[in-house]
């Protein structure tokens, strides 16, 4: 990212502005930044002035002590810009920013937004280890003499991200447990396939001519084998115990997860799953376990809406700026008070069968992590749809 | 008559489980026909007659489970031993598969051993059943040859009377109960009231 460049560090203590166009703050702002040097979380303000690449005009102190200029452009800390020529960051605005910190670039995201902004930045923590910190950036009203600015503020959220994570994997867990009977069934249908040939490739081992028969029996351990590996390499997955990065994926290859592992399950309750995957899906970047989480709860949620012919289908679509993936049902469908109620955490209608209330508010909030749209539509007696949208700008 | 290949019906949905049935099936002799489901079975199945034949039978399939299955064999009236097969088998699924008649009820992976010892059960179980129905049928055609007052005697010989309550019970002398004694022994081709008795006990008739 080129414009990252052109972001310059500086603190509004001394000498405020850029090129050519010097300003001394007043009394009054000096002390709102001193105010804000006071504020334990990282808070910048920016500005893209006369069309330049946006820079930081201000950070205050716990900003700084991200470092996100790295050693090479340090900037002071004892609320003193460095002398022009020290080694220190050029107070006309010209020194380098390092390009593609994370931090950075967030800031540079922000001017590309018009209004609030928000988005989770993870980076190096100072004190060793990584973090999260969570950046929201709104605009700062400008008036004739100013040009736009974005303040922008961080807060540390990485702690709240690890609880999210543990909540998201007990979740997981809590989906193996329920589809591992399912699960289960699907191994023992492999492994007892290999079993069977097996046995009767080594009974075929003294009968001549028996040749053709015996390499059928081996082939089909072989593909047997490879099934089984395949089933247990998708639960491995999805058990996990790390959290994942987001990463770009194909939407079509999660939903195929998600089906893969959420089928058994239907079909031990007598519901047929269809899948209808869209051509040339582009990749979205997305943490794939999280969506996957999502998915497995819709479909859940519709293999138990209970109905005469059970039919669930999920399909994918791509749109201008979104893909998206729709899970619906020929079930029970909501009423207008479930509906006002379906992402409230504890909100269940099947406490009686095992169900926590938890799902679709977790889905609520991996989708909005995202930056996505969940969209639910339903009927009393005309079945559910859910829709899953995540964009695929950045 | 039912010393043919007898014949194994394999139901399920597993591709790879079906193939490796119908080799080990083959590689004893047995002749398998496969189907991946319970509504193939149905529409496809021209069963073998006069063959001693089984049906291995998964439980749990998409569209109509093998319980349903089962279910609807019964309800046509074909008869034949059932063996039921489940990846993850439930006592309340087994329970409802034996109380509807199944032969046994095996947990997969199973071994070639167990397997193929239920199935040889199975088609001696079915030839037992085809022979019986073969000798009602015979037995159930030469009733329908005997006279209206042939039928009554039959009936009281089978229920132990002597000659002598067969006549005052029908009102005839000992001498016509005789006759169509007789008679009856004859158009059932057997020697004795014993030999009659034993036939048609067997038979269930």
């Amino acid at each position: 990212m080129g414009q990252a460049a052109a972001l310059v560090h500086r603190r509004v203590d001394g000498p405020l502005g850029h090129r050519g166009c010097e300003v001394r703050p007043t009394a009054e702002l000096s002390l709102i930044y001193r105010v804000l040097d006071c504020h334990p979380d990282p808070v910048a303000v920016t500005a893209a002035i006369d069309g330049q690449p946006p820079r930081i005009i201000y950070a205050n102190a716990a900003f700084l002590q991200l470092d996100p200029a790295g050693p090479q452009t340090s900037l002071p800390t004892d609320g003193q810009c460095a002398p022009p020529g020290s080694g220190g960051p050029d107070p006309t605005g010209e020194a380098l920013a390092p390009v593609g910190h994370p931090l950075i670039e967030s800031l540079m995201e922000s001017h590309r937004q018009q209004g609030l902004y928000s988005a989770e930045v993870a980076c190096d923590s100072p004190e060793g280890g990584r973090q999260v910190l969570q950046l929201r950036s709104q605009p700062v009203a400008a008036d004739s003499q100013t040009p736009p600015h974005r303040i922008a503020f961080f807060r540390d959220v990485t702690t709240e991200k690890k609880l999210e994570d543990a909540l998201h994997r007990s979740e997981r867990l809590a989906c193996i447990g329920l589809l591992g009977a399912g699960i289960a069934h699907e191994i023992n249908n492999p492994a007892g396939s290999a079993l069977l040939a097996a046995e009767t490739a080594l009974a075929l081992k003294d009968v001549p001519d028996a040749g053709e028969q015996i390499a059928a029996c081996l082939r089909n351990v072989i593909t047997s084998m490879d099934r089984c590996g395949r089933i247990v390499r998708t639960l491995l997955r999805y058990s996990r115990q790390e959290p994942t990065e987001r990463q770009a994926c194909s939407l079509n290859d999660v939903v195929e997860q998600s089906v893969q592992l959420a089928r058994p399950y239907a079909e031990s309750r007598g519901v047929q799953l269809r899948m209808e995957l869209a051509l040339d899906v582009p990749l979205t970047s997305m943490n794939p376990l999280e969506i996957e989480l999502v998915l497995i709860n819709l479909i859940r949620n519709a293999v138990e809406a209970g109905q005469e012919k059970p039919i669930v289908t999920i399909h994918t679509a791509t749109e201008d700026t979104y893909v998206r993936a729709v899970v619906s049902d020929n079930g029970c469908g909501m009423d207008q008070e479930q509906l006002t109620h379906v992402f409230d955490p504890l909100y269940t209608t099947r406490r009686h069968v095992g169900g926590s209330g938890l799902g679709m508010s977790i889905a609520l909030g991996i989708i909005q992590a995202h930056a996505g749209r969940i969209e639910v539509r339903s009927r009393p007696g005309a079945g559910t749809t859910i829709s899953v949208e995540l964009p695929t700008t950045r | 008559m039912v010393s043919a290949t007898p014949t194994v019906y394999v139901v399920d949905d597993d591709p790879q489980v079906c193939e490796s049935l119908s080799l080990m099936l083959r590689s004893v002799g047995f002749e398998p026909r496969v189907y991946q489901s319970a509504e193939a079975f149905l529409d496809g199945s021209h069963e073998a007659i006069g063959v001693p034949k089984c049906m291995v039978l998964d439980v749990r399939m998409p569209g109509l489970s093998g319980l349903g299955l089962q279910q609807t064999l019964a309800a046509q009236g074909r008869r034949m031993p059932i063996i039921m097969i489940s990846g993850c088998a439930d006592i309340p699924m087994a329970v409802q598969a034996m109380s509807q008649g199944a032969m046994d009820f095996l947990e997969k992976p199973f071994s070639r051993r167990a397997l193929l010892g239920r199935i040889q059960e199975a088609i001696d179980q079915d030839a037992r059943d085809q022979r019986q129905s073969t000798r009602r049928a015979e037995l159930n055609e030469r009733i329908t040859r005997l006279s209206t007052r042939q039928r009554e005697v039959l009936d009281l010989l089978i229920a132990g009377k002597h000659s002598k309550q067969i006549a005052s019970e029908l009102d005839i002398g000992e001498k016509t109960v005789a006759k169509h004694r007789a008679g009856v022994l004859e158009k059932m081709q057997v020697d004795s009231v014993v030999e009659l008795v034993r036939l048609m006990a067997e038979a269930g008739v």
